[in-house]
């Protein structure tokens, strides 16, 4: 089973959707397997149904998944690489613009960041 | 629909009362015909009165209807509809306990000639034996009319207790023993005996001492008595709410 | 017509108002939160609806007639109230036969199986009951009768932490076999937060939000940073609470976060709790 983990503050079917994302980029759910129903996933982490159906819809209107009637969800061909594309766009923002304005408050140089991201990388 | 069911709980919910309640009788009567049969040569006296254990059993079943209230409410019956099950339910077990009180009476009498049921004590001087068919079909219909009217007596009293607040009840639990006790004696006294005589004339004519110990006449008065006091009840029960 | 329909509903108990012309509805086959402090006057409204106490004034329909003393509108209502309205010397075998016999619907497995997750008795009696199972007795009943409006009164009264997780996960699991709407009162408002789809805030007997959860979470936010920065800031917001902390301050906002904030300010969502608490706060203060 995914294991999900909703402790930001961003809405729940959002979530939902980049947490079945994840399972998918860690290879979870390869392409052309089933993901877990709505009712699973609504029960196993007490999310109404109608919550995490939104989240599933997001990723079948992107055609991450796709439906097949009368059973379920199945994630599509290409659908890693979708994500990853998807998610070098958000890196940016996501990412470096919050460790930057973090490093500012600190007086970091550019350099030390440099070094930093250097080391982490590394590691 | 929902009245059949919420009756058909209320009957459930008295049967096992009732199955003990006969049983214990059924052992008094066993005791008592083996004590007479066996020992014949001595006089043991008459047993009697066992149907007015019948009457106090059904006063004291309707007088614990609060918990019925509740669990008919929990499953969506109205208040209506619990009045509705309370009177069917009523009758229905009256009916029973007539019939069975009447064979009861009639095989006492065949077995032990040392037993009276307590409505041919009252209206002996109309019947020559308890074995006629007249005494049998008229004693059914007065037990089935006197039982629910016990019925209603305890049905209302718990609906006045459930609706009353904590100081009305202790008013009532007083002031009711009391105005019999004391305050009616004292008025009955003052009038010269009046008040008592009245009250003695109107139950002599309501039961029908009064014209050749005619049971039709109690039947009728307690009839029109249970619909008084179940009007009553029925105007209680109508904005009753359930107690925590 | 279909659902509950409250309209302008009024109740007092002596000097206390209890509701405030209400008007209100349920329906959808979704699942509710029913939310207020204590003394807000969920129960009293619940208990109008299952026909438990009188309105001083207005209605309530159950698609389309009135739930007054009405046995084929309460037929399609289980309250799950607070206390135990079963007789205390019956079993819990008895109480699901009798449920089984004035809602057809109920579903004799379910309670089964429940009764097996929760290692409840089925010949225990009522008055043997802890506050927990006495909870947990309620619950399987109202989830069993799949009647279209279960009600449910703080259902996790008494329960501990694993018993509340298996009774939400319940919930969910047999209102996604048989959808139905469920109102859930509850003071607990973080665990049932995910729960439902729907949230009426009832605060002094009155009703003072009533609209999807995501909506409702979408309407608040906190704002964080220098208090100059902060005031500011807030200028065309509606505020409705702060937080001092030397010269920093948090703001709590109403509405949705707009796309123009300056770098030096933090934003966090305000979670469902923490706004329910400012709202009625706020109320309580005006």
């Amino acid at each position: 089973m995914l294991l999900l983990h909703f402790t930001d503050d961003r809405p729940i079917f959002i979530q939902v959707a980049e947490q079945i994302e994840n399972g998918i980029l860690a290879d979870a759910f390869p392409e052309g397997s089933q993901v877990p129903s709505t009712t699973e996933i609504s029960v196993q982490y007490k999310i109404n149904p109608a919550t995490v159906l939104k989240g599933m819809n997001l990723l079948v209107d992107s055609d991450i998944l796709f439906k097949k009637r009368g059973v379920g969800m199945f994630v599509s061909s290409g659908a890693r690489s979708k994500i990853r594309k998807k998610r070098k766009g958000q890196f940016y923002d996501n990412y470096i613009i919050p460790a930057v304005s973090e490093a500012k408050k600190l007086g970091l140089p550019l350099e030390e960041i440099l070094s930093l991201i250097e080391r982490g990388f590394d590691k | 629909m929902t009245l059949k069911k919420a009756t058909a709980y209320r009957l459930s919910d008295n049967s096992k009362a009732l199955l003990i309640f006969y049983f214990v009788i059924f052992a008094v009567m066993l005791s008592f015909i083996l004590r007479t049969t066996l020992f014949t040569s001595s006089n043991y006296g008459t047993l009697g009165g066992l149907d007015a254990s019948s009457m106090i059993f059904i006063f004291v079943v309707s007088l614990i209807f609060a918990e019925s209230f509740k669990m008919l409410q929990q499953n969506g019956c109205s208040r209506k509809t619990i009045f509705l099950s309370f009177v069917y339910s009523t009758i229905i077990l009256a009916v029973v306990m007539a019939v069975v009180d009447s064979l009861t009476a009639m095989l006492m009498d065949i077995i032990t000639s040392n037993y009276e049921s307590g409505f041919f004590q009252i209206y002996q001087a109309r019947y020559q034996s308890m074995r006629s068919a007249q005494h049998f079909f008229e004693g059914l219909l007065w037990y089935v009319t006197a039982y629910v009217m016990m019925g209603a007596i305890g049905f209302f009293i718990t609906n006045l207790y459930y609706r009353m607040g904590k100081l009305l009840k202790v008013l009532v639990s007083v002031g009711v023993p009391v105005f019999f006790v004391i305050i009616l004696p004292i008025l009955s006294n003052l009038t010269g005996g009046a008040i008592y005589e009245g009250i003695k004339n109107f139950f002599d004519f309501a039961w029908g001492f009064s014209h050749g110990f005619n049971p039709y006449f109690s039947m009728v008065s307690a009839s029109i008595f249970s619909v008084i006091l179940g009007g009553l009840a029925f105007l209680l029960i109508r904005r009753a709410v359930p107690k925590q | 017509m279909k659902g509950i329909e409250i309209r302008n509903l009024s109740k007092s108990y002596g000097e206390v108002v209890a509701l405030k012309d209400i008007n209100l509805k349920f329906g959808g086959d979704k699942i509710y939160g029913l939310l207020g402090r204590n003394g807000a006057g969920k129960t009293t409204l619940l208990n109008i609806i299952s026909n438990r106490l009188f309105p001083d004034s207005g209605e309530v329909l159950v698609d389309g007639e009135t739930a007054i003393e009405n046995d084929s509108a309460q037929r399609k209502i289980y309250m799950m109230g607070e206390s135990n309205f079963y007789p205390e010397g019956m079993t819990i075998r008895q109480a699901f036969r009798w449920s089984q016999r004035f809602y057809p619907s109920f579903d004799r497995n379910l309670a089964l199986s429940l009764v097996e997750k929760f290692s409840l008795g089925l010949d225990k009696k009522m008055k043997s009951l802890s506050t927990g199972y006495n909870s947990i007795f309620k619950a399987i009943v109202a989830l069993a009768t799949k009647v279209p409006y279960t009600l449910l009164d703080e259902p996790v009264l008494g329960l501990d932490a694993n018993h509340r997780d298996l009774l939400y996960k319940s919930l969910l699991e047999s209102y996604q076999e048989h959808p139905r709407t469920i109102v859930i009162s509850t003071h607990l408002i973080d665990e049932v937060a995910n729960i439902i789809e729907d949230i009426v805030i009832i605060d002094q007997g009155e009703i003072l939000r009533n609209q999807s959860s995501e909506e409702m979470l979408k309407q608040g936010y906190t704002v964080y940073g220098t208090a100059a920065a902060i005031d500011n800031y807030i200028a065309d917001k509606e505020v409705i609470g702060f937080d001092n902390l030397g010269g920093l301050k948090t703001a709590y906002i109403l509405g949705e976060v707009d796309n123009i904030i300056p770098p030096e300010l933090e934003v966090t969502k305000l979670n469902l709790q923490k706004l329910f608490v400012v709202l009625t706060n706020r109320r309580a203060l005006k």
